[in-house]
């Protein structure tokens, strides 16, 4: 199975927070080929769990999560669909976005802009807030819609050159393709521990998913894999990372010390295109909670570049979810190898 | 025979917003008709006034359209939002009396809650009095224009007070002109133009149509000598016929322009330089129409321009008028 | 008339590279029409003859071209630098998948992301040299090999129905028109009439200044996708005009004051057919008719328009429903007796 096989099969799933079930069901039945044995928790996390027999056995948590940003109804105008976000949704991309309001069935929509023709330059120059902005599904009077309906970006996947991606929810869907991706290549390997594999939910408001699912599996150590930036033209080089540079590997508070530097030595005998990424403090990911389920979890972050985090047109090189699976690859055989006394 | 005076207060029985000026060219019509003259009306509604002569074939334009709103939404309280026809400066706007073409009347007012400054056209609406959306709809339909109202007021001396002086007073020098020529070689032409007021739409067609061999424009100008309004021009009402050099839309072809100065000057006709940076008159379109037509313009100085009390000395008017006769009669636009 | 209308908003066709809709229409039309020529600037004109002849010719109206975006120059990092072509309100480009090159290249408009902004920048709308379109080249001379500045691009749109009547797409303003055109063409005609499907309309309506002063018309209908602002953030007059309720017939906008016989002529046989038509609150926009009627002498023109949601945005809505009404009152215009033209 490929990166993109991946993605384009999760693509056809909306998971915004707080309600991935459907993209969990299809995570779900993707694991089933590569894991022992499958389970849903009662948050809606998915786990896969790679036993290796043995008696008292460590645990390692590989965790990504599953949901996505997004928007929720909450009212309607003359058939116009009223929403919030879902998570940090930059309202300056939303203007003329289209979008699939998730009823059953699904419903498109556009979100509204008033034609430039009436506009003056000052009013195109500012940013429109959400509470300016409506979703139109095409309804004449009343929507239909209930409140509470969540909504999520319309893209489909699509290949750029040189080996980039542009989808929607790459973040952190790239994440549980390198975790697949790395799993594959342990099969057949004998391992010295249980491995588990979580897509979680709810990162996006709060990290909620993998504050139970650490509780859950209880395991010895954790990697969240999760999206960073990439650089793009404007942006700050010295807080992101050229897309390309492969694994982000997260150094910091956030990251237990033994952890970061294995990861970092063995990229470095596997000559596994990395970087380190320095988090003064919070991560901004699932680690941060990880860090602290019950008695505290040996945790490590590897983050894949990731451009135009937050639209619908989030863009990655697949080179660098490879080097991210190479190192979780290698890692793990570290691990099973005795590594260093984690 | 006809004065400017009197062929101004034909026009002023009538109204004639851009887009809505086929009373005024049937009033003008009549007028030209009276005296003799033959005339016809193209697709745009341009009305062109013909004194057929041997000599080469002039155009005089005079835009008869005037600025105006247009009737755009009816509230459900019955309230008209409108757009303006043309260049209405928004402080002219305030509680201000206007009047639909059926004679309707109605006061423009505005928003209360937008703030001075923040105050455009979509910030105002015409009140007609009426209870509800239905009632006001039985007077005023979307697409319906109304203007300023008010006629011609007299001043002391000869001066006018009225709305549209813009540019019914060029309208009364070019048929005033047209009617008074006796001995003249030039084959004339008179425009009366449709739609100056929103972009000079209606001289193009006419100049295209008249295929003339050079134009001269009949409009009127800012009068810059009222208070804090000092640099912009030094044209002043009573300073006489203002001879066009240059606007924002065309620079007056140098050889009409020398030669009106020195028909002005042998004749002992007061005129004044008109130097402008800002606004342009049909001029603008008549001079780049075909191969390039050379065209020049005599203008009346006007205070308060496209304000509801527009003020004007007749002897200006007299003077282009005059001006326009001489140099058209003594051959002086030799090009 | 839906169907070609669907092809017709999948086409690229940004001013000035309008050669694709061009041979489209043309093999739409090329078994009905009676003669078919383009000229320089390249107007498709397709005289189909009728019953009658007419003194002058009438024209019909469309405009081949939509809003799109251009290729300035490639970074060293293999990014392009792009300007609209057209009036597009950048807000709406953010964000979004667009085509370039003349093989539809795909490539994204991305942005920094929410997360390396300030507040302040927040509150503005992001410049036009903050966005760059991707299109994955990481390095200037590969970008180079299949993009040129120059280059012309689209938003990638697909086309698809919202809730029942409405059609959401890429190109409705003006592809509508075009499709309204190539059905009449296919129908028997009373009086010989000239359809004309215009260029560069989004950039100053270039096409029909050339048009309308070769064919020299009598008279010009326009066909237009126009601004509908009917969203609950507008109100009353605000909204302009509204998708679902009928066929805009042009009284004045930014660029014309439209034939007032002509105007009527079109209501009156709305109101007796039972046609829905709709007036714009406001005055707003231009269309091709602000040069055709001041061509030579003077053609009087008028128009029809759709109400067109989110027109110049990667996605444009409006109602199928409308477009049917325009189609009619179209067919009952050009089919006009002359003596009803001229009343």
């Amino acid at each position: 199975m490929d990166i993109l096989s991946i993605i384009n099969k999760l693509s056809a799933h909306p998971s915004p927070s707080g309600f991935e079930h459907s993209a969990s069901k299809c995570a779900e039945a993707m694991m089933a080929r590569f894991f022992d044995k499958t389970e849903t928790d009662k948050s809606g996390n998915v786990y896969g769990i790679r036993k290796c027999r043995k008696k008292n056995a460590k645990c390692l948590l590989l965790d990504a999560h599953i949901d996505e940003i997004g928007l929720i109804v909450t009212g309607e105008e003359n058939g116009f669909l009223r929403f919030d976000t879902l998570g940090g949704v930059d309202p300056r991309i939303l203007p003329a976005c289209e979008v699939t309001v998730l009823t059953d069935p699904p419903k498109s929509g556009v979100i509204t802009v008033c034609p430039p023709h009436l506009l003056t330059r000052e009013e195109m120059d500012s940013a429109l807030d959400i509470s300016d902005l409506f979703i139109d599904i095409g309804a004449e009077k009343e929507s239909g819609v209930a409140v509470g309906t969540p909504v999520v970006f319309n893209s489909e996947p699509v290949r750029l050159r040189d080996g980039y991606i542009s989808a929607r929810a790459l973040d952190d869907r790239a994440s549980l393709a390198a975790i697949l991706l790395a799993v594959d290549m342990l099969k057949g390997k004998k391992l010295g521990f249980d491995i588990v594999t979580v897509a979680s939910v709810q990162e996006e408001l709060g990290c909620r998913g993998a504050t139970v699912a650490g509780y859950k599996v209880n395991p010895d150590w954790a990697i969240a894999v999760d999206v960073t930036h990439a650089t793009t033209p404007g942006a700050d080089k010295s807080s992101t990372f050229d897309a390309g540079s492969g694994a982000a590997i997260g150094v910091g508070p956030n990251m237990t010390k033994k952890m970061s530097d294995a990861l970092i030595s063995v990229a470095k005998d596997k000559k596994i295109p990395h970087t380190v990424e320095v988090c003064s403090g919070h991560s901004g990911t699932n680690a941060w909670t990880l860090q602290t389920v019950r008695e505290g979890i040996a945790t490590g972050l590897i983050s894949i570049p990731l451009k135009y985090m937050h639209t619908p047109v989030e863009t990655i090189k697949k080179n660098d979810i490879e080097a991210t699976a190479k190192l979780i690859y290698e890692f793990v055989l570290y691990l099973s190898a005795g590594g260093a006394k984690l | 025979m006809l004065s400017i005076t009197d062929i101004l207060k034909k026009m002023y029985t009538v109204k004639s917003p851009s887009g809505f000026e086929g009373e005024m060219a049937r009033v003008i019509a009549e007028m030209a008709e009276k005296a003799g003259l033959t005339h016809c009306t193209d697709a745009l509604g341009n009305l062109v006034v013909r004194r057929s002569g041997v000599g080469k074939r002039v155009l005089l334009d005079a835009h008869m359209d005037t600025t105006g709103f247009l009737a755009t939404y009816v509230d459900e309280k019955g309230f008209i939002r409108f757009d303006a026809l043309g260049g209405v400066p928004v402080p002219e706007l305030h509680n201000t009396p206007v009047e639909f073409l059926d004679g309707t009347p109605g006061t423009i007012s505005y928003e209360q809650k937008t703030a001075l400054k923040d105050r455009k056209m979509s910030s105002f609406f015409i009140d007609i009095g009426a209870k509800d959306e239905a009632q006001a709809r039985k007077y005023v339909l979307p697409g319906d224009a109304a203007v300023f109202a008010g006629g011609l007021r007299e001043l002391p001396g000869k001066r006018i007070a009225a709305p549209y002086l813009d540019n019914r007073i060029g309208c009364a020098v070019a048929l005033y002109t047209i009617i008074s020529l006796s001995d003249c070689d030039f084959d004339v032409y008179a425009s009366f133009s449709v739609q100056e007021e929103v972009g000079c739409r209606g001289a193009k067609t006419a100049a295209y149509a008249t295929d003339v061999d050079f134009a001269i424009v009949l409009d009127v100008t800012d009068a810059c000598d009222t208070p804090g309004f000092d640099g912009y021009s030094e044209v002043k009402m009573g300073g006489g016929a203002a001879i066009k050099i240059m606007d924002k839309a065309a620079i007056a072809h140098p050889a009409i322009v020398s030669a009106l100065i020195r028909c002005a000057e042998e004749n002992k006709i007061s005129y004044q330089r008109d130097v402008i940076t800002v606004g342009g008159t049909d001029a603008g379109s008549i001079h780049l129409t075909r191969n390039g037509i050379p065209t020049g313009g005599i203008s009346v100085p006007v205070r308060y321009m496209h304000s509801p009390n527009e003020v004007a000395d007749l002897e200006d008017a007299e003077a282009a008028a005059k001006l326009l006769i001489r140099a058209l009669e003594s051959n002086a636009i030799i090009l | 008339m839906i169907e070609t209308l669907k092809k017709l908003c999948t086409i690229p066709g940004a001013s000035g590279d309008e050669e694709k809709v061009r041979e489209f229409v043309r093999e739409c039309v090329a078994e009905c029409a009676d003669e078919i020529r383009e000229d320089s600037i390249g107007n498709l004109f397709v005289l189909k003859k009728g019953q009658k002849r007419r003194e002058k010719p009438f024209m019909v109206c469309a405009h081949m071209d939509e809003v799109g975006i251009i290729i300035k120059e490639i970074t060293s990092d293999g990014y392009l630098k792009f300007d609209f072509v057209g009036g597009v309100d950048r807000r709406s480009g953010v964000g979004k998948r667009v085509f370039v090159g003349e093989k539809g290249i795909p490539g994204v408009i991305g942005m920094r992301a929410v997360h390396l902004t300030t507040r302040e920048e927040r509150k503005k709308a992001p410049k036009l040299s903050e966005l760059c379109i991707d299109i994955g080249c990481e390095k200037k001379a590969k970008a180079e090999r299949i993009v040129r500045p120059g280059d012309y691009g689209v938003f990638d749109s697909d086309v698809k129905m919202l809730g029942e009547h409405k059609i959401k797409a890429r190109a409705l303003d003006d592809r509508f028109g075009c499709a309204v055109m190539i059905q009449l063409i296919k129908e028997e005609l009373l009086y010989d009439t000239w359809f004309v499907f215009t260029v560069q309309e989004e950039v100053g309506c270039r096409g029909a200044t050339v048009a309308a002063y070769s064919l020299s018309p009598a008279f010009a209908l326009v066909l237009e996708g126009t601004t509908a602002a009917d969203i609950p953030s507008s109100e009353g007059a605000m909204r302009v005009c509204a998708p679902g309720e009928g066929a805009v017939i042009g009284c004045m906008d930014g660029g014309t004051i439209y034939d007032k016989k002509m105007f009527s002529l079109l209501r009156g046989i709305a109101e007796e057919k039972g046609i829905k038509w709709q007036m714009k609150s406001r005055v707003a926009g231009g269309t091709d008719a602000s040069r055709i009627h001041v061509s030579r002498g003077g053609v009087r023109t008028t128009s029809l328009s759709l109400a067109t949601r989110y027109i110049h945005s990667p996605s444009s809505v409006a109602d199928v429903r409308d477009m049917e009404a325009v189609l009619k009152l179209s067919r009952e215009l050009i089919n006009c007796e002359e003596e009803m033209l001229n009343a």
